[in-house]
């Protein structure tokens, strides 16, 4: 056999074994047999077995009517599973019980259409909804009927829960009236079964003990409407009539039913209640009434079945009695370490059956195994005592119970909370049974009289793996030795000398555990902190010791169940820890930044008001007031004639530049640029007047140009201002005013090559070059000097650069007038050899030479003299008030970086 | 004719050949390989001054100078004109772009086209203003007063100075000085120089400016004119001293 | 070969650079030289004339500006008098560049403001100076600053004393030697700084013109 997969951890199990050896849930199902029907010696294999057979190879726990959503467990499948090996005799469903459920085919054949799962699983009372058969149905017992149906929706209501095969209740046919042949010919029910109806309304023994529940009356609830009602009684000896199957005499409920008749909880919905009525079971005192099959079974002697009974009972039944019969007798030879294959063909091929349990082939290891991977933990065992096999009691039922302890499915425990409670496991009362109980019945309810045989092993559970599988071989025997029941055969050999010493070695739980131990894996830090091993306390599981069987919940009667109360109990918060991430200095400084800038995000930030006068503001009108104070006072005293710097010595510059216009002749033609800006034109025109007049004395004539966009106007702005200080205003001085050059030191250049061609005419009077007195071919050769007039050193450069070779190549002498500022300039290139500017003027002051070298008697308080002198001293006003005021802000920066924190500086507040 | 006039005019186009040379060649070899080059805080204040107007939202001005290209200073222009571009596409995503003033209309021109182009090749060509670049004055004077009122009149929070400007650029320091904002720059002007060595924190003295390329953009061209610049320098200079040594024995 | 109007603008660009730099060393091309200058000249011109639609724009853009607040709308009024007196210059250049309205406006409009400005430069320049030192401090601002005052006292004989001997000298050889030779060295820096953007433009690799 394959190793069995457990259905709870999902951990294979060796083959044999009943209960998983990781989590002790059942590996095999329990399986209520049917009860034993007399054997016939008729050689076809009866039909509920060959459709329980047939069935098994399905899935038996499917659908079925009471519960779409149960399933089969896989004892029960393998049991089908197991079924399928054997060959299946297929046997045409009887009609009786095909039409019970509506269907054609045996609920083992085929799988009953589920109910709605959401909805409750029809119950037998439900039977409205769902056809019921005629001879199920009486005209009075529709109520009846339906009552112990509607008992049904509660335990049905339990089976939901289970994984329990929740076989569809077949919808037994209504009973008619009238005659059981007559009922029978219409209905297709058995013989047996209208052997029941011949003996009194065939619904009534049904519907008798209306108060009972449904389930009471078959004695096995769902099991019975399944494995006891697909094949009908043979006779009604054979079957009990439903009294026996119900309590309604003692007001039992069919959960002491359970407890009388072990039935398998597999099978049972009452199972749990079985758990929870601690009621002992009473004896049942069987009324007339029961089946003659059934009574049959009573009549017939522990061990000595009669097959030959001609009840009326099935001709399968009497095969069963009598393969029982060579069962017990083969059994007794076994030893009890002998395990009964029930799987195993029977030596007589005309008995064989597919359970081989019922021929008691089987080995009695086998058997035992067997029982313990089928027969779900029930509950003590004293109380199921394995009744000692009556004669038509099969050893399989006798000691169904004993078995329940083997192996017990967690699904099955955690569903039926109440199993694991022994004292709810009480022994059950024998069901007193009458003359018509049968022996085998009497046994296991524990009659008087019939001997019962304790389990000798610890309390064996209601339910599957609801014991430690161990225990069930560690005590033996599990079942007795009482001569079996051979009403519905031979005990299997191997299960009735299944115990827990004898469990095969195959079943032996290994201790072995994977020999290789894992080392903890270390995990990494950031894993490490995700895990709340810390909220969990472990310890609170380790006390849930496997022993512990839930009680509440949807685990209710499941072992080993991870307890939540005391896992919430023993919950603390996780432990606090922190993720510290490395961070850099510089992620830090930031992150305290931002931190600040978020906490001062609510302060309040007081505005910095504008400052109405500024430092910066306060200065320039400080600068302003002395520049415009001194110059204004220098303007207001004038210089005088004892000025210092009509004593000193002209520069070079200046009496070159006065030589060069005292060798100008008379009538010789000047190229006078003037470059500067009329920003400028002041302070150059100043500069210019001096020259100019020389000019004028001299009878020099000048051709003007300038490179400025105003050229023009500055040229006539020159020539009105030198006609205003001198010369004849009604007839002015002319110039030729060339106007604007364009194209800067590119123009410049195509000027000095091609001046005609650049600018042909005068702007102001429109003479030509001829007009003036120039050649127009001759060029720069036209002008003796060329006098450039500008404030920037750009066109000091150009004009030295650009020109001046060219000057120098034709012996033309080239001045320059221009500004303080680009003197500096201008000195290399006159103190250059050969120099390129033979003369040049830098600032007022060098003009005032000029002005006195040209003009000694010239009078002191002239323009130039005037603004040379206010010049003079607003320079030394600015140099000492940058000497001053520098100091005082160095001073003062000093001081206010010594009350400000290190590491800022003050450059912000001096620039505001 | 003078020997040295004849010299010179022979030694300028000689030179002129050997730099271009000089300059293919650095130019391909930068393309493989970048020397580092030294740090100038000038153009690193650029580039925090332009990443905080981008940041704000506030507006740049690039004040191009007032010569034009025909001018010895407009080569100035065009080096202020290659730095425009570069900021052009950095801060063409800010909320106020870039204003270009100069006092020149050839210059005007060329920044209303540089900016286009930066935008273009930033894929912001929509938001391209060709008032943008504009003409603020055609006298050094008048340029200095219609770049003193864009300061105030478009918010501008920086004034990058990099063309020729004389004196006059004390005026635009000054305004935007009065509005808190910051001015850098350079100037191939002595005057512009000497008066942006007293306002700005870090000033781009003389020929730096014509590195502005280099240092804010990956030109391989740029990093080439950079090393044949250094060349030449190094050959004038042994050249003055050669010459001075010569004029002292007399040779010259 | 996929053309473009960059493409274009760079072949236009670079053949008139090389025509005019190589017009200056080599004898034949003086001729095109001198065309390709007059070209520019006439292109200044015109140039002049859009930069000058540029300015109009840019004012007449700002008087009609609506948007923004009143903080950030800029005042429209200075904008108003530069269209005005545009307007007028024109009208008055128009008839005579040089006649006497002309005049007036350049004597008496354009000599105050841009010496107004002058003026105010000089007073910007010396407030800067005082806070120069506060600004930054270091050994260079301190060299700056003492080789301006010198030259500044002694670029003109002392108010009320002349000139003084060690002053003029101390000016002389800090104008003629040092701050000769920084302004050569920043000059010629500046010239190779030009020579190579424009070589860089000959090449191709720079395109200031689009494209």
């Amino acid at each position: 056999m394959a190793d069995i997969r457990c259905p709870m951890c999902g951990k294979t199990n060796t083959a044999g074994r009943e209960t998983c050896r990781y989590c002790n849930a059942r590996l095999t199902p329990l399986i209520a047999q049917p009860p034993a029907a007399s054997r016939s010696g008729a050689e076809d294999v009866p039909d509920w077995l060959s459709s329980l057979r047939d069935g098994s190879q399905q899935d038996l726990g499917q659908e079925s009517s009471f519960d779409g959503e149960s399933e089969a467990p896989d004892w029960l499948s393998r049991l089908g599973g197991d079924a399928a090996a054997a060959p299946a005799q297929t046997e045409a469903v009887p009609d009786w019980f095909a039409n019970l459920d509506g269907a054609d085919q045996s609920p083992f054949a085929s799988p009953v259409e589920p109910a709605a799962p959401a909805q409750p699983a029809a119950s037998m009372s439900d039977a409205g909804d769902t056809p019921l058969p005629d001879w199920f149905m009486t005209s009075d017992s529709s109520n009846s009927t339906l009552d112990w149906l509607k008992l049904q929706d509660e335990q049905v209501a339990f089976s939901q829960q289970t994984e329990l095969i929740q076989p569809a209740a077949p919808d037994l046919p209504a009973a008619p009236a009238g005659d059981a042949a007559e009922w029978q010919a219409e209905t297709d029910v058995p013989d047996w079964m209208a052997g029941i109806q011949g003996q009194g309304d065939l619904a009534g023994w049904l519907s008798e003990s209306s108060e009972t529940p449904a389930a009471d009356r078959f004695g096995l609830g769902d099991i019975g409407s399944n494995t006891f009602s697909t094949e009908p009684a043979a006779e009604e000896s054979e079957l009990e009539s439903a009294e026996w199957l119900s309590d309604d005499q003692t007001g039992q409920s069919i959960d002491d039913w359970f407890a009388k008749t072990q039935g398998s909880a597999a099978f049972s919905q009452s199972a749990p209640q079985a758990a929870h009525t601690p009621a002992q079971p009473a004896p049942v005192e069987h009324s007339g009434g029961l089946p003659d099959w059934l009574s049959s079974l009573n009549e017939a002697s522990p061990g000595s079945p009669e097959p030959d009974q001609d009840d009326g009972s099935p001709d399968w039944l009497d095969r069963v009695r009598a393969r029982r019969q060579a069962d017990e007798d083969r059994i007794a030879q076994v030893s009890p370490n002998e395990v009964v294959n029930p799987f195993v063909l029977s030596d007589d091929p005309e008995n064989d059956l597919s359970f081989d349990w019922l021929n008691g082939s089987s080995t009695a290891d086998e058997q035992e195994a067997l029982a313990g991977s089928v027969f779900a933990a029930a509950s003590e065992p004293e109380q199921f005592a394995p009744a000692v096999p009556a004669d038509d009691t099969p050893d399989w039922l006798r000691n169904l119970n004993n078995d329940f302890g083997a192996v017990r499915s967690p699904a099955v425990t955690a569903r039926l909370p109440e199993l694991d409670d022994e004292e709810h496991f009480e022994a059950a009362a024998p069901v007193s049974g009458g003359q018509d109980e049968p022996d085998w019945l009497a046994e296991l309810t524990g009659t008087p009289g019939t001997p019962v045989t304790p389990v000798t092993t610890a309390s064996v559970p209601a339910f599957i793996g609801d014991e430690d599988p161990l225990e069930v071989f560690d005590e033996q025997p599990v079942y007795s030795q009482a001569a079996p029941d051979t009403s519905f055969g031979v005990t299997p050999d191997w299960l009735s000398s299944l115990s827990a010493e004898d469990a095969p070695p195959a079943a032996q739980v290994s201790e072995a555990e994977p020999s290789e131990q894992l080392e903890p894996a270390n995990l990494p830090t950031w894993l490490e902190a995700m895990r709340p091993v810390d909220a969990v306390n472990l310890e609170a599981f380790d006390e849930a010791s496997e022993a512990r069987i839930e009680n509440a919940g949807p685990l209710a009667g499941l072992r080993g169940a991870l307890p939540a109360e005391i896992a919430m109990q023993g919950v603390r918060p996780p432990a606090p820890y922190t993720i510290k991430l490395p961070i850099s200095a510089d992620v830090e400084n930031r992150l305290n930044v931002l931190k600040s800038l978020l906490e001062s995000e609510n302060s309040p930030t007081p505005q910095t008001q504008k400052a109405a006068l500024s430092s910066s503001l306060l200065v320039r009108v400080a600068a302003f007031f002395i520049l415009v104070l001194v110059a204004v006072l220098a303007l207001y005293i004038g210089p005088d004639q004892s000025s210092p710097v009509l004593q000193m010595p002209a520069p070079a510059a200046v009496l070159g530049f006065h030589q060069q216009l005292l060798n100008l002749s008379s009538g010789s033609h000047v190229l006078l640029a003037l470059d500067f800006e009329p920003g400028y034109s002041a302070e150059m025109n100043t500069m210019l007047q001096p020259l100019l007049v020389q000019l004028q004395r001299q009878g020099v004539f000048v051709t003007a140009v300038s490179s400025s966009i105003s050229g023009a106007l500055i040229i006539e702005q020159a020539q009105n201002d030198l006609a205003a200080s001198t010369g004849d205003p009604l007839n002015p001085w002319r110039v030729q005013n060339l106007g604007y050059l364009p194209g800067g030191p590119a123009g410049l250049l195509a000027f000095a090559l091609e001046p005609a061609r650049i600018i042909p005419v005068d702007v102001i009077e429109q003479k030509t070059w001829a007009d003036a007195g120039l050649n127009p071919a001759a060029g720069m050769d036209n002008f003796s000097l060329v006098i450039v007039a500008t404030d920037s050193t750009r066109s000091v450069s150009t004009w030295a650069e650009q020109v001046g070779p060219l000057l120098q190549q034709n012996e033309i002498e080239l001045l320059m007038v221009s500004s303080a500022q680009s003197a500096a300039v201008i000195e290399p290139f006159f103190t250059t050899y050969p120099p390129v500017v033979d003369g040049y003027l830098g600032g007022l002051s060098d003009a005032s030479y000029y002005l006195l070298a040209n003009q000694p008697n010239a009078a002191a308080n002239g323009p130039l003299r005037m603004y040379e002198y206010a010049y003079s001293a607003a320079l030394l006003a600015v140099v000492l008030f940058v000497v001053i005021g520098g100091i005082i802000n160095l001073a003062a920066a000093s001081l206010g970086v010594r009350k400000q924190p290190k590491g800022r500086s003050g450059r912000g507040e001096a620039k505001a | 004719m003078n020997l040295f006039f004849l010299s010179a005019g022979l030694l300028a186009p000689v030179f002129l050949v050997v730099f271009f040379i000089l300059l293919l060649v650095f130019s391909g070899l930068a393309k493989k390989q970048r020397r580092e080059l030294r740090e100038i805080p000038g153009f690193l204040q650029l580039r925090k001054v332009v990443g905080q107007a981008v940041e704000a939202g506030s507006r740049l001005q690039i004040a191009l100078g007032s010569r034009g290209l025909y001018d010895q200073d407009g080569a100035s222009a065009l080096a202020g004109l290659t730095i425009l571009q570069r900021i052009a596409q950095a801060a063409s995503i800010s909320d106020s772009p870039p204003i270009a003033t100069s006092g020149d209309s050839q210059v005007a021109l060329l920044s209303q086209d540089t900016l286009q182009t930066a935008y273009r090749s930033a894929k912001a060509e929509n938001l391209y203003n060709p008032l943008a670049g504009r003409l603020a004055g055609v006298t050094p004077l008048s340029y200095a007063a219609g770049a003193m009122a864009a300061i105030h009149d478009e918010q501008v929070s920086a004034t990058i100075v990099l063309g020729h400007v004389g004196g006059e650029v004390g005026l635009l320091t000054a305004a935007t000085e009065q509005t808190r904002g910051q001015s850098l720059g350079g100037s191939d002007n002595l005057s512009g120089q000497s008066v942006l060595y007293m306002a700005d924190q870090e000033p781009i003295i003389g020929e730096e400016i014509f590195a502005g390329g280099a240092y804010l953009s990956s030109n391989p061209s740029h990093h080439a004119s950079l090393q044949v610049q250094d060349i030449a320098r190094w050959v004038v200079i042994v050249a003055i001293l050669l010459g001075a040594v010569a004029r002292m024995v007399g040779l010259l | 070969m996929k053309f473009s109007f960059s493409t274009i603008n760079a072949a236009v660009a670079i053949s008139a650079g090389l025509i005019v730099l190589l017009g200056y060393f080599l004898p034949g091309l003086e001729f095109i030289r001198s065309t390709v200058l007059g070209w520019a000249s006439i292109t200044a011109g015109f140039a002049l004339l859009a930069g000058v639609l540029n300015l109009l724009s840019v004012h007449w853009a700002k008087i009609t500006r609506t948007g923004g607040t009143a903080q950030t709308r800029p005042l429209g009024v200075y904008s108003v008098v530069l269209l005005s007196a545009f307007l007028v210059t024109l009208i008055v250049a128009g008839i005579a560049d040089t006649s006497a309205w002309a005049l007036w406006i350049y004597q008496y409009v354009q000599v105050p403001v841009e010496t107004s400005l002058l003026a105010l430069l000089a007073v910007t320049l010396a407030a800067a100076s005082v806070q120069l030192l506060r600004r930054r401090f270091d050994v260079y601002t301190g060299l700056f600053m003492a080789a301006a005052l010198i030259a500044l006292i002694a670029s003109v004989p002392l108010f009320g004393v002349g000139e003084v001997s060690l002053l003029s000298q101390a000016r002389g050889w800090l104008i003629q030697v040092p701050a000769m030779a920084g302004i050569r060295g920043i000059l010629m820096g500046v010239a190779l700084g030009s020579i190579a953007t424009g070589l860089r433009i000959l090449m191709g690799a720079d395109r200031p013109y689009g494209g």
